[in-house]
């Protein structure tokens, strides 16, 4: 009863965790995401910026944001949408890109966002941003108009290029961002840059801008200046020492004021060329920016950790692996998240913790995001993948990130927490996968690595068993034993079977056994006892080839059956002579004489010698058979 | 004479031995150059140990894992034939050989077997020749001593038991003398190869006129059917037969 319960009651967990799974997915297949963008976080009192909130999801039509709260700063134009809606594998996405003009009203510090959006019951928000709006720089002086350009000179201080950047002493390495703003209190159609400069001695990079620009009114000497930004780089110095920057040269397209009468009513600067009046007409301008000199200051060769590779910042890191216990051969993927101010797209990723029983691979480092905990910064995220050869517990060390701060002037190295790994036994009899990134950066099993070298084998040259004389001998071997065990056997067979063959098979072994006490009877003088064993040596041997008990031989039957056994009359006559001999010799009352004796036993020997060599042996056992039959 | 017999014995070992020690030299400073990346001094100290005779697993796997790590998949997968002919189931053996066959090109596509000739190909492949002769030998042994006990043992019930053991062991005798007598077919009489060289054609007869049957690629394992001026004529596994130019494969 409880098994079925605990079944039902197991099966519906499954469909429940199944269902919420199901439902998790799609949510997180419909889940919008809404990011708001500026094009620069510090400005002037009363100047503009631009705010660009984007909207991208899976569906056709995606919602306005809506209820923008802002304090401090003020919408003054907007917004302009931009919609891309595209499908692909029978799915919608959509991006919508909607763009503010915002105002700064209020000098301090003031947080846009986060702008929230509803879509199908669900409320997203975006990130947040900071904006600082300080109080407006003193002026730029009239000389930092270009006195080589080709244009007139009432008009040149009416159009301007002015550079000017962040930090006019940076250390090498350290990012600065330069901007040049145009300055015109005439009309400008269109503009493009006609000379960027080469900035040698710099990496740069570009800084979007937004497809319209945001104009600013500034007052410069009295006179009242529409201001926008043309171009904006960050600037890392690669070199020490004194460098100037190039101006940079732009194109415009102005207009030419005519006798219209109503040029001052549609007196606009920026804008659209649609509106130009009868009497107007379009002319080329061409500005230069000023050149701007830099002191950069070289990095202190003191106290420069060995992981420094040239960040100049100020970052932070972290680092987690999705999955601790894995089998041998199944990668580790151990997350880094570096986060700075700038230059995380050119900075050097840190490498790989090089581990003995682990493979390790060139991580992939991934896009420069907006960090959303943090306004103005932005966060990089590096992978690394590690591969283990061995089973056991092992540790990967944490990942070291050096930079140096210009702000304390020092150097600073971050180091990620050690990870704790299990690395279970994987199949037997498979390779180590080779993982590698594709063309998306993704990781993919290439194949199996190629297993390592043998290196402890002891070297010995490998023959072919079949080849070897031990196999062939082995082989052979039983053909020559086979015949042998069955004789013995059947002997053997045949000896418990028939007592009287068994006993003339062993009738001259018995008595050689018996003579050899004898003899040494003799050696030690014991006469007596030497002749009784030597007697009793020819009486058991004549018994067992007789097969009759030793107390019925006699000469007469000794006679009879040698005779019928075909044994010459001289060797019968011998045989009762030794045994007459022996009889006398035992039965003395005089001691006998040793040398006699001696010869006595050699008579004896010699006599079973002739007997055994005789032909009769054979007929002995054969009549000993036909006796007992 | 028997001192003779005895010196000659001595010095046979003596060489042998020396040889050996020599081999061993060897195979450890090719391993130092494998170990430190020095591929091509690895790759013929190795290949010079196999010139003189050298057959060790050790030696013809290490010789395939240079042919793979520089691309040479005929000659790495050769190598591994090699080596599996002496242990065929070194597991590290397995692996690069099943890694260099699947960087093949175009692979052979081996016709289906019935399941159980199939489970026996494997188990055979999967046994080495020195299991196949201690098995067939002991196996041997048990049956002729099963049957002299049988000669031997007078008592009814003994001879029982000693003939049930004696047909059985004759029958494992049997199919480990079968076994044996094909893997030694396979080894003397049947001449392997693998083709070394990729975007070999071969044709119908032993020469460049003849019409081209397939494109061969490296690591195609075939049986050499035949020679003649410098080309042989081969089999692959998928039945094409055609001829190729001797020196586009390595005979095992």
């Amino acid at each position: 009863m409880w098994i079925k319960t605990g079944k039902w009651t197991l099966g519906m967990l499954l469909i429940t965790l199944l269902v919420c799974r199901d439902g998790w997915a799609r949510d997180h297949e419909n889940a919008l995401k809404v990011t708001a963008r500026v094009d620069r976080t510090t400005v002037e009192l009363y100047e503009r910026l631009a705010l660009e909130v984007i909207v991208e999801g899976p569906a056709r039509s995606l919602p306005a944001p809506a209820g923008l709260q802002l304090e401090g700063l003020k919408i003054v134009g907007g917004p302009q949408s931009s919609t891309q809606v595209q499908m692909a594998n029978g799915a919608w996405s959509s991006r919508l890109s909607y763009t503010y003009q915002l105002r700064a009203e209020k000098e301090g510090s003031w947080t846009i966002g986060p702008i929230p959006i509803t879509f199908q019951g669900r409320t997203y928000q975006s990130n947040s941003i900071t904006i600082q709006v300080k109080k407006p720089e003193a002026p730029p002086a009239q000389s930092g108009i270009d006195s080589d350009s080709n244009v007139p000179n009432d008009r040149q201080s009416d159009l301007f290029v002015w550079a000017t950047v962040s930090n006019p002493e940076p250390f090498v390495g350290q990012p600065i961002e330069i901007t040049y703003e145009l300055f015109t209190r005439i009309k400008v159609v269109n503009f493009e840059p006609e000379r960027i400069p080469e900035f040698s001695g710099f990496v740069v990079e570009d800084v979007e801008l937004p497809e319209r620009p945001v104009v600013t009114n500034r007052t410069l000497n009295g006179k009242e200046y529409a201001t926008a930004v043309v171009h904006r780089a960050i600037l890392y110095p690669t070199t020490a020492g004194d460098l100037t920057l190039e101006p940079f040269a732009v194109k415009f397209a102005v207009e030419v004021r005519g006798r219209d009468p109503f040029d001052d009513f549609f007196q606009s600067p920026f804008g659209p060329p649609g509106r130009s009046s009868l009497f107007s007409q379009h002319q080329q301008e061409i500005r230069q920016s000023n050149s701007i000199s830099l002191h950069v200051r070289p990095l202190p060769v003191e106290g420069k950790p060995e992981s420094f590779s040239g960040a100049v910042g100020e970052f932070e890191l972290k680092a987690s692996a999705g999955k601790t216990t894995v089998q041998v051969g199944e990668a580790i993927v151990v997350e880094a998240t570096l986060t700075g101010q700038h230059g995380l797209k050119l900075l050097s990723i840190p490498p790989a913790a090089s581990i003995t029983q682990f493979k390790t691979y060139e991580p992939k480092a991934g896009d420069v995001v907006p960090n959303p905990a943090r306004p103005g910064w932005s966060m990089r995220t590096v992978e690394y993948i590690y591969v283990p050869f061995e089973q056991g517990q092992f540790e990967i060390p944490g990942i070291e990130f050096s930079y140096f701060d210009p702000n304390s002037s020092s150097y600073k190295t971050l180091r990620s927490d050690p990870i704790a790994v299990f690395i279970n036994p994987g199949p037997s009899g498979e390779g180590i996968p080779v993982m590698a990134r594709d063309q998306r950066g993704e990781i993919r099993l290439l194949g199996k690595d190629i297993r390592y070298i043998k290196t402890s084998a002891p070297i010995r040259s490998h023959i072919e068993p079949y080849r070897t004389p031990w196999f062939w001998g082995s082989v052979l071997f039983p053909f020559p034993v086979i015949p042998a065990v069955v004789v013995m056997s059947r002997r053997r067979r045949k000896m418990l079977e028939d007592q009287g063959y068994a006993r003339a098979i062993r009738a001259r072994g018995e008595s050689t056994r018996r003579l050899a006490n004898a003899r040494s009877l003799h050696t030690n003088a014991s006469f007596r006892e030497c002749l009784d064993e030597m007697a009793a040596a020819f009486r058991g041997y004549l018994s067992d080839r007789f097969n009759r008990p030793p107390a019925s031989i006699s000469p007469e039957v000794i006679r009879d059956a040698l005779t019928s056994y075909g044994v010459g009359a001289d060797r019968i006559d011998s045989v009762l002579d030794i045994w007459e001999t022996l009889a006398s010799v035992r039965f003395s009352p005089v001691n006998p004489d040793p040398d006699s004796i001696a010869r006595l036993m050699d008579r004896v020997s010699e006599c079973l010698d002739e007997l055994e060599k005789s032909r009769w042996k054979a007929r002995t056992a054969r009549s000993c058979r036909s006796d007992r039959a | 004479m028997r001192l003779i017999f005895g010196l000659l014995l001595i010095l046979l070992g003596m060489g042998k031995v020396s040889a050996e020690d020599s081999f061993q030299a060897l195979f450890d400073r090719a391993n130092r150059h494998f170990e430190s990346g020095d591929m091509d001094s690895a790759q013929g100290i190795y290949e010079t140990m196999v010139r003189q005779g050298c057959i060790n697993l050790a030696v013809y796997y290490n010789l395939g894992n240079c042919y793979l790590h520089k691309g040479d998949i005929g000659r790495a997968i050769a190598m591994f034939l090699r080596a599996e002919r002496i242990s065929p189931r070194d597991t590290d053996l397995q692996a690069n050989l099943a890694l260099a066959r699947s960087m093949i090109g175009q692979p052979v596509e081996l016709p289906k077997v019935n399941v159980f000739i199939g489970w026996i190909q494997r188990l055979h492949r999967s046994l080495s020749t020195f299991e196949l002769v201690v098995s067939a030998l002991m196996a041997y042994f048990l049956t002729i001593t099963a049957s002299l006990a049988v000669t031997i043992d007078s008592r009814r019930r003994s001879r029982r038991r000693y003939i049930r053991i004696a047909v059985f062991s004759a029958i494992l005798f049997a199919v480990g003398a079968i076994g044996l007598g094909v893997r030694v077919h396979e080894r003397e009489f049947i001449e392997t190869a693998v083709a070394i060289q990729d975007e070999v054609s071969a044709r119908t007869g032993p020469g460049d006129h003849f019409t081209e049957v397939y494109q061969q690629q490296a690591g195609y394992e075939m049986r050499v059917l035949r020679h003649q001026g410098g080309w042989a004529e081969v089999r692959l596994g998928n039945g094409f037969t055609g001829w190729v130019p001797d020196d586009s494969i390595e005979r095992l």
